[in-house]
C-alpha cells in the first residue's frame, strides 16, 4: 500500500497514494501507518485526497490507526471524497473524527503558530 | 458476473462492475452507493459465508430499475445466523474515548441504510440475498 509522511508546518501529514481502503489492504494500511508515525510527536493528519473508496473494513483500520496514537493524540482527517464522505456520514464517524476541507485549511487550524514553543 | 471469493477478486468485481455502470450513464451518486453496499455484502461473503479456510464463488447480477439498480448475490456458504440478515446494534463512538471507538459492526447497517427490499433466501445449499439501491 503506498503511503506518504512529510512533515508541514509541524503537523505530521500521512497521505494515502491508493485509491482505496479496502478490505484487501485494510492491514497493511494499519501498518504502514504504524511505521510512518513511530518516532513522530503530535497530531497526524490524514491526507485521503487520493481515496476514492473506503469500506468498512477501511474505515475499521482508520478507526484503529487513530487508536495507534494513544488517548491524547488526534488524528484529523481531509481531502474526503464523496463516497468517503458518505461513509463517514452514514456511520456517525464524521462527529468524532476532526475533518478538514483540505491539507491547507488543516495547516491553517491546526498547526502551531510560528515561534510557538 | 462470477466472482471468486477472495478480497482482491470483490475488489476487482467491483472496479469492473463500476465501469460497467460509468459506461451505461448511471449517475455517478449512484454508482458510488451501490459500491458502498456490494463491498459490504461481497465482503461479508468472503469473511463469513466461506471464511478463510474454504475457496468458493459468488454469483453477482445487477439490473437497472428506474432511478436505481436491483442487486441479486448469490453463494454456496455457510447460511447466515438466524436465517436472516443480522440485526445488530448500530456501533456508537464516544467522542471523548477515542480508544473505544469501534473498529467494526458497519457493514450492514450500511446496506440497510443504502437499500430497500432487502430479502434473503436460503434454498438448496446457496445464499441468494437481494436488493434495491435507488436515488432519492
Amino acid at each position: 500500500m503506498e503511503m506518504h509522511v512529510d512533515d508541514q508546518d509541524g503537523l505530521t501529514v500521512v497521505r494515502v497514494d491508493d485509491t482505496r481502503i479496502d478490505a484487501s489492504v485494510a492491514i497493511q494500511f494499519k501498518d504502514t501507518f504504524r511505521g510512518l508515525v513511530s518516532g513522530r510527536q503530535g497530531t497526524v493528519l490524514l491526507d485521503l485526497s487520493m481515496v476514492e473508496f473506503l469500506d468498512s473494513s477501511g474505515l475499521g483500520a482508520v478507526v484503529a490507526a487513530r487508536k495507534l496514537l494513544g488517548p491524547n493524540r488526534p488524528l484529523d482527517l481531509c481531502g474526503l471524497q464523496p463516497a468517503v464522505d458518505k461513509v463517514m456520514a452514514l456511520t456517525r464517524m464524521n462527529t468524532v473524527f476532526k475533518i478538514y476541507k483540505d491539507r491547507a485549511q488543516a495547516i491553517a487550524q491546526t498547526a502551531p503558530a510560528p515561534g510557538t514553543i | 458476473m462470477r466472482l471468486g471469493a477472495t478480497d482482491r477478486s470483490v475488489r476487482a468485481a467491483l472496479d469492473r462492475l463500476c465501469d460497467r455502470l460509468d459506461g451505461a450513464g448511471v449517475e455517478p451518486e449512484l454508482i458510488d452507493l451501490s459500491r458502498i453496499v456490494l463491498a459490504e455484502v461481497l465482503n461479508n461473503i468472503v469473511e463469513h459465508a466461506y471464511g478463510p479456510d474454504r475457496d468458493g464463488a459468488i454469483d453477482l447480477s445487477v439490473q437497472m430499475i428506474p432511478k436505481g439498480v436491483r442487486c441479486c448475490v448469490m453463494d454456496d456458504g455457510a447460511p447466515m445466523p438466524d436465517g436472516d440478515v443480522p440485526h445488530t446494534e448500530r456501533p456508537v463512538a464516544d467522542a471523548g474515548a477515542p480508544m473505544t471507538w469501534p473498529e467494526g459492526g458497519f457493514g450492514w447497517h450500511l446496506v440497510r441504510d443504502l437499500t430497500s427490499q432487502l430479502c434473503y433466501r436460503r434454498g438448496a445449499g446457496r445464499n441468494d440475498l437481494t436488493f434495491e439501491i435507488t436515488l432519492p
